[in-house]
């Protein structure tokens, strides 16, 4: 159900946008559209099915601990 | 071929800066962790704040009528200066993310917390978005509008509140070691000052280019008064208990009662921060979608405005398992991912394009 209203979602989008550009004939526009929008599906997608993403935030929180963590417990600590 | 063809006037500038700033500080407080202190943290950060803008003000000016994608081209060259504006729009881009995360968690903890996330970010991007597709002007006029208001609430909510201000809770003043107030000055930077950086996708739709710095510093300064107001207005009302609460502002208005008349006054936290929400993230999908088209070589930024606000969706459900980590990332990890973006690309940039003469003459070229 979830990924039928995700696929729903996306061609609602597609219907909106693409008659323009290609009316337009703004191909290169098109290509960045359909790129963006595949990104966007893909990673919906994936949510929607329950596949475990990575977590972007809490990579970078690990990264920045890795190298600042003893500054930052002297500040928390304080 | 201009993008953009709209221009905002100063005064727009002025409210846009200052409801952007203002933006999901009204959520997570900043400052919050300097106890006491806050609203005198806010105030050294809004000095770090300015010495920030003016680099970056300084580099829009040097380059009058383009955004940071079009100047980065002139001054690192054309394949360095894509790869430079690509960082930086990724940064924005993330920044977005964080803005929808903040007030997702706002809304998930507090007001509809059996919402699933995606419904609550769903309706309050599709509006931006729809101002980000009717250009700068429309997102202009709508702070023009919408700021004083959110400024008159701030004001009413710390009338309302101070016969319950107790100002014993103040003090003793600047009763905080010096490496950790200028910790917590330097995050108040970070968050939310600095982040105007962003504007380098806007200054260049001002009208009057001559009152740009001004009108920046004076969105700035209004923004950094309000915030030090409402922290003042929180730790003397909430005494000890303001460090604790993830979102103070709401738990201090929580309290208004004039006359048993007027009480549950905390809808106008939510106003405020939908309005202010509103203005942040669009501006931050402006400059985004903008950004994208003008490194992409697009003849309009439109088609990647939807597609944009949709990833920016899935990116703050990337973001933090909970809320959390969202609160630790802004207090303790922002603070130092955020300066290379906000202080180190503009300053490299302006460094550069003096050394180089930047920009030439017609004649020169």
């Amino acid at each position: 159900m979830r990924a039928f209203l995700l696929v729903l979602f996306f061609t609602g989008v597609t219907a909106f946008e693409v008659p323009g550009l290609v009316q337009k004939k703004y191909w290169r526009e098109l290509m960045v559209f359909a790129l963006l929008m595949t990104v966007g599906f893909t990673l919906g997608l994936l949510m929607v099915l329950g596949v475990e993403m990575p977590k972007i935030g809490e990579g970078i929180t690990k990264v920045v601990e890795a190298h600042f963590g003893d500054f930052l417990n002297s500040i928390h600590n304080q | 071929m201009a993008l953009e063809k709209g221009k905002i006037p100063s005064s727009q500038l002025v409210m846009l800066v200052l409801g952007f700033t203002v933006g999901s500080s009204l959520v997570i407080t900043p400052g919050k962790f300097g106890g006491q202190d806050a609203w005198l943290v806010v105030v050294l950060g809004l000095v770090e704040g300015l010495l920030t803008a003016w680099v970056y003000v300084s580099l829009a000016l040097r380059f009058p009528g383009r955004t940071f994608v079009q100047l980065a081209d002139e001054i690192f060259g054309k394949y360095l200066g894509k790869v430079v504006s690509a960082v930086f729009l990724l940064w924005v881009f993330h920044l977005g993310t964080l803005v929808v995360d903040d007030f997702c968690s706002f809304a998930g903890l507090i007001l509809l917390p059996n919402t699933p996330q995606v419904f609550l970010m769903g309706p309050f991007i599709w509006i931006c978005a729809s101002a980000v597709r009717n250009g700068i002007e429309v997102i202009g006029r709508t702070a023009q509008i919408l700021v004083p208001f959110a400024f008159l609430n701030v004001v009413l909510s710390i009338l309302f509140l101070a016969k319950d201000m107790a100002l014993t809770s103040l003090q003793p003043i600047l009763n905080i070691p010096v490496k950790k107030l200028l910790w917590v000055s330097h995050g108040v930077n970070a968050f939310p000052f600095a982040e105007t950086v962003v504007f380098l996708m806007v200054l260049p739709f001002i009208n009057k280019v001559g009152e740009t710095k001004l009108s920046v510093a004076k969105g700035l300064v209004l923004a950094g008064l309000t915030l030090s107001s409402m922290a003042f207005r929180d730790a003397a009302v909430l005494g000890g208990a303001f460090e604790l609460f993830s979102f103070s502002s709401y738990q201090a208005i929580r309290l208004i009662s004039v006359t048993e008349v007027f009480t549950r006054l905390e809808i106008l936290v939510v106003i405020n921060m939908l309005m202010m929400g509103y203005i942040k993230l669009s501006v931050l999908l402006y400059g985004t979608a903008l950004g994208v088209a003008q490194l992409s070589g697009l003849r309009s930024y439109l088609p990647v405005v939807l597609p944009l606000s949709i990833l920016m969706c899935i990116g703050s459900l990337m973001n933090f398992c909970d809320s959390s980590q969202l609160f630790h990332y802004s207090e303790m990890i922002w603070p130092i991912v955020a300066p290379p973006f906000q202080l180190g690309i503009p300053l490299l940039a302006l460094l550069v394009a003096v050394v180089r003469r930047l920009p030439k003459e017609e004649g020169q070229k």
